[in-house]
């Protein structure tokens, strides 16, 4: 071997020497900058869907709030409805009120839990449950209603005896006086028929709705109270139009009256109920 | 006559009077009614039957008649309910 391939042997040695020292480190270099991006895309990722959870939960909790509002907004124009009925006992009206309140106080809760809760999972959970107690809530918002309306038709029925009595005194005094009542008489007689009419609906439409329960999931008996409510809402739909039909020969009875000329001298008796 | 028998007379004369005053305004009072109704004893109520009482009545009629169809129309809505859908 010459000098020079001995130099030049050396030279590769040392050359191989030198670049497998280098060698790892280049490759410690590589690892350490793939951990890196792979750690930033991890941290992007997880940024990303905690972003997207919270935009998630933000319409989720928007929505459920929308309809809790809804409903506590109704209950409580109901509540109010139901301090003013005045044919039922204070008793009747307590139990109603105590119900009303019950689903305003649960909805109220589950707004309070809505809003703390910190996953989608929980918050998902949760909504759910405003779509579960629906099933309550649209029973008793017709149910009460119902009651309510038959209330009014009992209240006007109330009226309607007042001005009988007053109508019965003017029609008495006509005949008294010569005046052919014949044809007024009539009018009142159909007034009376449909009077009772309006009574016998109403009093129909509460004795369909008073004892309905929640269905509890039960798709059955949620039928019955479908059918209950829809007959019972029919009832007081055709109360009203009897009302309306005994008011309109109200009208013409006291026409009549009127243009009989008689002086009006007496007073009407009726007895006042409590 | 002596004086106290002439006031033991006017005294009596002035309580019989008194008597009948009271007597008369109890009387009148069903039939003085300017108002549409006054409530006496024993669950009664005696109304005037006058062009106006009657004209009364029947306002107050048609008052309760269109709060009683908000009352149906509140039982119509509260039938055809439709809840917010609940998810995402």
């Amino acid at each position: 071997m010459t000098i020079k391939t001995k130099i030049a042997a050396s030279s590769l040695c040392a050359s191989v020497l030198l670049l497998s020292g280098a060698m790892p480190a280049f490759a410690q270099t590589d690892i350490n900058a793939t951990v890196g991006v792979t750690a930033e895309v991890g941290t992007n990722k997880a940024d990303a869907k905690a972003k997207v959870d919270a935009t998630r939960m933000d319409k989720v909790r928007t929505r459920a709030n929308q309809e809790i509002d809804r409903r506590v907004s109704a209950l409580t124009k109901l509540k109010t409805r139901i301090g003013e009925m005045k044919r039922i006992t204070a008793e009747q009206k307590a139990g109603l009120s105590a119900t009303v309140q019950a689903q305003i106080d649960s909805l109220a809760a589950l707004k309070v839990k809505i809003a703390a809760d910190t996953t989608i999972e929980l918050l998902k959970t949760d909504a759910q449950s405003i779509t579960n107690s629906y099933r309550i809530y649209a029973l008793i918002m017709p149910q009460i209603t119902i009651l309510a309306a038959a209330d009014r038709a009992n209240e006007l029925a109330g009226q309607f005896v007042d001005l009988k009595a007053k109508l019965d005194v003017r029609i008495a005094e006509a005949k008294n006086a010569g005046k052919d009542v014949t044809a007024v008489m009539k009018l009142r007689t159909d007034m009376d028929v449909k009077l009772a009419d309006a009574k016998v609906q109403s009093d129909a439409a509460v004795s369909l709705v008073a004892s309905l329960k929640p269905d509890n999931g039960d798709k059955a008996k949620m039928e019955a109270n479908h059918k209950a409510l829809m007959d019972a809402r029919a009832k007081i739909r055709t109360s009203n139009e009897s009302l309306k039909a005994a008011r309109k020969l109200g009208n013409e009875i006291v026409r009549a009256i009127k243009a009989m000329k008689i002086n009006a001298s007496g007073n009407a008796s009726t007895t006042v109920t409590q | 006559m002596s004086n106290g028998m002439k006031v033991g007379i006017v005294a009596i004369v002035i309580i019989f009077l008194g008597a009948w005053y009271a007597n008369k305004d109890s009387a009148q009072a069903p039939l003085d009614n300017t108002g549409s109704s006054e409530q006496v004893g024993g669950g009664q109520q005696y109304s005037s039957t006058s062009d106006d009482s009657l004209d009364k009545d029947l306002a107050s009629i048609d008052a309760s008649l269109k709060a009683f169809d908000a009352d149906s129309a509140n039982a119509d809505a509260s039938l055809s309910d439709k809840p917010v859908t609940q998810g995402e």
